[in-house]
């Protein structure tokens, strides 16, 4: 497999066009599968789900759980007429580190997307300022939205403990250099903190999961470290867990979705609606008018997204950035 | 088209003939205009959807018009054809005080959201200074801002979902009631789309309560550079105000002309800052306020303040507001006309910028007055002239141009509220480059494919648009 470390956005460039298909990694927060990765994703096995489909018309086999057999159609339905997978390449964004401009008097900073948050942060508390993010090392990765590089959480853009306080990477992102499906290096939205010239495109790549471009350098808003407000969350104290069922419902529902969650808990933020657990899978926690959940290990489950305007349109985008549909394919279950 | 569009709606909801062409030719940005053929009141969506679909299958243009405040031609008829007006669409449809959300139609007027939650603590927070008339929906194309969006953000931080009709004449939601939802963040392309992506009918909005304490105080210093640093160095000492806004002396000399406000005679520069808090656990929030602004003195007193006027009551604080928000209105004493800017730049630039501004105010002959929002960034250099002398317009136009080239040079951005519009669209590529603006067109082409929704704005160089440009101009003078 061939296994891209680029250096610049024009080599990223380069992998982009040199490529069948392409795996971002290192560039992820931590490997959720949230997102159906490609490896995952086992053609063989599907292959011959499809084809026995095809002979017992919708009937488990023998010695298949049924309902494993049905999320195996799903897949194997939305698999049809496609061809074998095309040849699989990796890219990682370890050698695309680095804080290029910091000027705390504007609270900006520009780095570049490999760079670990956590190496970013040091960084930023030295001059008095941080990206408004609980401390992983007394909050655990869960209500840290983390750990990862920069660009990996902006494109996961997972809940953390203090976005009702402080917003979310959508808010302090000001601008960023992105290399795009079909390859071309572009820029978006620029180095100061407001600002409304053109379509904010920059917006799209947050919480893409790396499906439309490639993020290569980021400016961000940065908040001073003496207002960063006091986490208040519920915590488990287990710090490295990494919860496979993330829920955000309406204020009015989070009391009785906590309770339902109550024993497999990891963490539980009151002020943004939001609760990480570990949910065994066998087992379906209730689900609340309006609310949405991220959740791995459940197959056809883990696709979030259902509506199907949503779908069209994101299908839209996915096909205008990223037209042979190279990045991350299978990226939401649907793309 | 008249009578087609009559029978969709009612036929004295379908306005038309040349007082109706003159009224709707233009918004608050009034150089370039354009006449539409008649002007449609729907009642709600459906209505719309009614007219887009009829709009699509005549080959018939429309653009969506709010209360008509924007500052940049956003609502202007490019190419004539229908407006589609939301201001019979003004009603709330649901309040949901415990899940901190309201749903209204799309013509309502941003502050009546916050006169109807006052009695549940709550209000909608972005406030752009047309906040009395201006409109959800207007707010939602223009990502709005206001004078608090330094703590608060803009539109777009306070949007959920939105009802839209699309660019096929189809009724689409986008956005999450919960916000943060997976998936791609198409509503972050839709506030702020100018109005281009589809016609926005309903949204629903997130209402923030209402601070439980607040301190507001007015600064004098004796240059505009001392009043730059000193927002600097609140900000740098972890304060994060409410709002922080800048006036020089032209708004002064301006407020003491047209309202009698007086100032200190060695003033060159005021700064109102404002701070505020939420009711919280264990806090008290006048303790947090009183500390806030006691930490704003003390950095005042640091940058030579002359004097440091805090509000005592909430007269006395609408007292101090008069400075910011009567200054606009004031420049009318100066000249006949003014035009305002609006570009940005990094803060740390402020002091810098400023004396750019005028040197080139000074070497071209005309006067300014600059009030803008410090903590942002975000400049408003104010030029007052007499619109009657060719020589003067065109000095003004060229003026304009110079600074908002200089913000580009500095690093920033060539609109931070008002838009691209009609006015700024050849700015744009003085900003990015042909691919990235490809990009923003590859956005817009995620909605609408066609050229009939609002055409010619945001982009430069549309199929159709640039032979217009020249026509626009100058048309109602």
């Amino acid at each position: 497999m061939t296994r891209f470390l680029p250096e610049s956005a024009e080599k990223v460039s380069q992998a982009v066009l040199a490529s069948e298909a392409l795996e971002v990694r290192g560039s992820f927060g931590y490997k959720i599968g949230y997102r159906i990765p490609l490896e995952q994703w086992d053609w063989e096995w599907l292959d011959i789900a499809a084809e026995k489909a095809g002979r017992v018309h919708g009937e488990a086999p023998v010695g298949w759980d049924p309902a494993v057999w049905a999320d195996t159609m799903t897949l194997a339905k939305r698999l049809a007429g496609k061809k074998r997978p095309p040849a699989l390449a990796v890219l990682s964004t370890t050698n695309l580190g680095g804080i290029l401009e910091f000027s705390p008097e504007d609270q900006t900073v520009v780095v570049r997307a490999g760079t670990l948050l956590a190496d970013l942060q040091k960084v930023l508390a030295a001059k008095g300022q941080c990206i408004p993010l609980p401390d992983p090392e007394e909050w655990g990765d869960a209500l840290s939205g983390g750990p990862g590089t920069v660009g990996g959480m902006l494109s996961m853009n997972l809940p953390h403990g203090l976005s009702a306080q402080c917003g979310s990477w959508r808010d302090w992102i000001l601008g960023l250099e992105a290399v795009l499906g079909s390859g071309e290096i572009v820029r978006s939205g620029c180095r100061v903190v407001k600002n409304v010239a053109g379509y904010d495109a920059m917006k799209l790549f947050v919480g893409a999961r790396g499906s439309l471009g490639i993020v290569t350098e980021v400016t961000l808003k940065t908040f001073p470290l003496a207002a960063r407000p006091q986490c208040r969350a519920h915590f488990s104290g287990l710090l490295r867990t990494r919860p496979s069922w993330i829920q955000r419902t309406l204020p009015t529902d989070f009391q009785s979705a906590k309770k339902g969650l109550q024993e497999f808990l990891v963490a539980a933020d009151e002020a943004s609606s939001t609760l990480w657990a570990s949910v065994p899978r066998e087992l379906s926690p209730e689900r609340f008018p309006s609310d949405w959940v991220l959740c791995a290990k459940r197959r056809a489950e883990n696709v979030p997204i259902s509506d199907p305007a949503q779908i069209r349109l994101m299908k839209r985008a996915k096909s205008l950035l990223d037209p042979a549909g190279k990045l991350n394919p299978g990226e939401f279950g649907f793309l | 088209m008249v009578a087609e569009l009559g029978r969709i709606l009612a036929p004295d909801r379908v306005l038309s003939g040349e007082a109706v062409a003159r009224v709707y030719d233009c918004d608050a940005y009034t150089v370039e205009r354009s006449k539409p053929t008649c002007v449609v009141i729907p009642h709600d969506t459906e209505e719309v959807a009614a007219v887009v679909k009829w709009c699509l299958s005549a080959g018939v243009p429309y653009t969506p018009r709010g209360a008509g405040t924007g500052l940049s031609g956003g609502a202007m008829p490019a190419l004539g054809g229908v407006v589609i007006s939301t201001k019979k669409m003004n009603r709330i449809l649901e309040i949901d005080p415990a899940n901190r959300m309201l749903k209204a139609q799309a013509g309502i007027a941003n502050r009546r959201i916050s006169d109807a939650v006052a009695g549940y603590g709550l209000h909608f927070a972005p406030d752009p200074s047309s906040q009395t008339v201006s409109t959800i929906g207007g707010n939602i194309a223009e990502n709005s801002g206001g004078p608090h969006t330094l703590k608060y953000g803009v539109t777009t931080q306070h949007v959920l979902a939105v009802t839209m009709v699309d660019c096929d004449g189809e009724i689409v939601e986008i956005g999450s009631l919960v916000p943060g939802a997976p998936g791609y963040d198409l509503l972050g392309l839709v506030v702020g789309g100018e109005g281009t992506l589809g016609v926005v009918t309903e949204a629903w909005v997130r209402l923030t309560p209402v601070p439980a304490a607040v301190r507001t105080a007015l600064a004098a210093f004796p240059t505009v550079r001392d009043a730059t640093e000193c927002v600097a160095s609140i900000v740098a000492a972890g304060v994060i105000p409410a709002a922080m806004e800048l006036m020089d002396r032209g708004i002064m000399r301006a407020l003491t002309a047209a309202f009698g406000l007086t100032y200190p005679d060695a003033a060159q520069a005021l700064m109102l800052v404002e701070v505020d808090a939420e009711q919280g656990e264990g806090l008290d929030p006048e303790q947090i306020v009183a500390d806030q602004m006691q930490a704003v003195q003390d950095i005042c007193a640091r940058h030579s303040a002359i004097s440091v006027e805090v509000a005592q009551n909430e007269v006395e604080r609408q007292k101090l507001w008069n400075s910011r928000k009567k200054g606009i209105g004031a420049m009318g004493r100066l000249a006949p006309s003014i035009v305002t800017h609006d570009g940005v730049i990094p803060r740390s630039k402020l002091p810098e910028m400023l004396d750019f501004v005028y040197q080139v105010a000074s070497r071209r002959h005309v006067g300014v007055a600059n009030l803008f929002h410090a903590g942002d960034g975000n400049l408003h250099p104010c030029f007052y002239f007499d619109d009657r002398d060719p020589k003067q317009v065109e000095a003004v136009v060229e003026a304009g141009e110079e600074i908002i080239k200089r913000c580009l040079e500095l690093g920033g951005s060539v609109t931070g509220e008002h838009g691209i519009g009609v006015e700024k669209s050849d700015l744009l590529g003085l900003m990015f480059t042909p691919e990235d603006l490809d990009l923003q067109d590859r956005c817009k082409r995620i909605f609408n494919t066609g050229e009939l929704c609002n055409p010619c704005k945001v982009l430069p160089n549309q199929k159709g648009c640039v032979e217009h440009k020249k026509r626009w101009k100058g048309v109602g003078w």
